[in-house]
């Protein structure tokens, strides 16, 4: 294996790395600290695509980020797309391995998206087992990001930051922090986003994702859509620079999914991030000493 | 119960409609709806674009408008059952074949299912082919007792609406053509689909190579595979239909003479 076998993701911002951007990546191998693949878009038995990724994993520390594990499907993971899973972070031993507090799969049938919970004992029970599920097939520990999400149940008898602060204390796994999300889902379910920060267990959280979102007028409401699909906005780069100020410097990942832009536009919006971390980090030394 | 939840939001996704939810949804000033668009336009949207994505010249054949009505259909009648989107898109020739609108361009039928084969090349195994060096180690008059065995990356199509032609003039065209401007139904022709350097391209073979090709690739040996290609065609060209095979990398081993097989 590469000389970044199982290296640790270093606490500055990488970008999430989409196959458009390939021509950029061979002919220029940008200077990025590190990347982030979606796990099912590189789940081919051979051919281009994995040999990019060879290619990638031998230049830069690289994370897996899951899209399809459903890790809160109450039918249980399915077994043979962990056995999927399992054999690329084998093969290519990212620094991390993430996935989501969402479901895709009901009876069979993968949805392409990741679909809310209602955030309950029952439900935090099946998403606990299915992490030990992944993490006992993994042998490591995931991370798992809390969602972006529309809708929210009445069956609910947790907050979204309590329900995610137990399912780290009861498996064991580490926390995606993705400010964006928060910021989505505050604003759709009309919650103040200031106590999740202070309800996560820090020392839990290993890696921050920031994205662009759409505003969508409804009604005589607004709905922010987490769609990738721009510059992250303003009130998440305040959200973003409180977290940090609770985290000090954390590995940082920009994503751009939707009407994605050429790779400098990307990697302008990852130096926006790394300023903040430079900073942070400057200010904790000064502290320090 | 979670599993009841999820069977209700499986049903409101795979109709379009989010009546079921409503009991269980916390209602306030945006409606269950719109929330309920974002998921829907997900699934159903996404899944169109993953479905344009591997049948790109189908969907430049049939118009953006008739392509992505199809593909919604399709998304509908047959949703994935893997989360890896290259896997997904098999059967939707066979699926455009019964659409009403569609099945009086039985080309363009053929031509997705073009498409999907070379889908399938692309993310197929890696295997190192066999080269016309492999050959030249073994003595040549053992060559009809040999067998030789698919590259896992190569595909064979007989198209019976001329596939190979359609695509190429298509994907040619500056502009959708729109169905009733794809060329007519042509004649049948034989197609091997092959990746070279991670890149999928693709041959017309005479009748003859492709019934050596397909008896090869079900295990008959060369001797056998040759014979039923000289009954297609006296004048098959033998050496130069296996040297072409050789370049391309159609075969991904030689099989050696089977134990007491006359040579």
């Amino acid at each position: 294996m590469s000389s970044f076998a199982r290296t640790a993701i270093p606490a500055a911002a990488g970008i999430g790395f989409r196959i458009p951007h390939t021509r950029a990546f061979l002919d220029e191998w940008p200077a990025v600290p590190w990347l982030e693949v979606h796990a099912e878009t590189f789940l081919a038995e051979g051919g281009l695509r994995l040999a990019i990724l060879e290619e990638l994993r031998n230049r830069y520390p690289l994370s897996i980020h899951g899209v399809g594990l459903s890790l809160g499907s109450a039918e249980g993971i399915d077994a043979a797309h962990l056995e999927r899973v399992a054999a690329l972070v084998e093969r290519f031993e990212p620094g991390l391995v993430s996935e989501h507090v969402a479901w895709s799969v009901d009876g069979g049938v993968y949805f392409n998206d990741l679909l809310p919970l209602p955030y309950t004992e029952e439900a935090l029970e099946i998403l606990c087992a299915n992490v030990d599920t992944v993490q006992d097939r993994l042998r490591r520990p995931i991370l798992v990001e809390n969602p972006s999400t529309y809708m929210a149940f009445n069956t609910s008898t947790m907050p979204e930051w309590q329900f995610m602060a137990e399912i780290a204390r009861r498996t064991g796994c580490g926390i995606l922090l993705d400010v964006n999300n928060i910021h989505v889902s505050a604003h759709n379910q009309a919650f103040n986003p200031g106590p999740y920060l202070d309800a996560i267990p820090l020392d839990r959280v290993q890696e921050i994702h920031l994205a662009g979102h759409t505003v969508k007028q409804v009604a005589d409401a607004s709905l922010l859509i987490d769609d990738h699909g721009d510059r992250v906005a303003d009130p998440v780069w305040l959200l973003f620079d409180s977290a940090l100020e609770r985290l000090g410097p954390v590995p940082t990942l920009v994503e751009w999914d939707t009407n994605l832009p050429a790779l400098p536009v990307l990697l302008a919006e990852a130096a926006k991030a790394q300023t903040r971390l430079t900073a942070v980090a400057a200010r904790m030394s000064a502290d320090a000493a | 119960m979670l599993r009841d939840l999820q069977r209700t939001f499986h049903h409101a996704l795979l109709t379009g409609d989010p009546e079921g939810l409503k009991a269980v949804v916390d209602m306030g000033p945006i409606p269950l709806a719109d929330r309920f668009h974002v998921h829907a336009n997900t699934f159903i949207g996404f899944l169109i674009d993953a479905l344009a994505a591997a049948y790109p010249v189908t969907a430049k054949a049939l118009g953006t408008s008739l392509f992505r009505a199809a593909a919604a259909a399709f998304v509908r009648h047959a949703p994935p059952a893997v989360p890896q989107l290259s896997a997904y898109g098999d059967g939707f020739g066979p699926f455009l074949a019964q659409s009403l609108r569609i099945r009086p361009y039985p080309q363009i039928v053929d031509l997705a299912d073009l498409e999907w084969a070379r889908m399938a090349c692309y993310f197929a195994a890696d295997a190192r082919p066999v080269t016309v060096a492999d050959l030249q180690g073994i003595e040549p008059s053992r060559y009809p007792a040999l067998g030789f065995v698919q590259n896992p990356a190569v595909r064979l199509l007989r198209s019976r609406h001329g596939a190979w032609s359609v695509w190429h003039h298509v994907a040619e065209l500056p502009d959708e053509p729109g169905p009733q401007d794809v060329p007519r139904p042509g004649a049948a022709e034989a197609i091997l689909i092959f990746r070279t350097a991670g890149t999928v391209r693709m041959d017309r073979l005479t009748d003859a190579d492709m019934v050596l090709t397909e008896q090869l690739f079900v295990g008959a040996r060369l001797g056998d595979a040759a014979a039923a290609a000289f009954a297609t065609d006296p004048a098959f060209d033998l050496q130069q239909a296996l040297f072409a095979h050789l370049n391309r990398g159609t075969f991904a081993r030689v099989l050696p003479p089977s134990p007491g097989a006359m040579v």
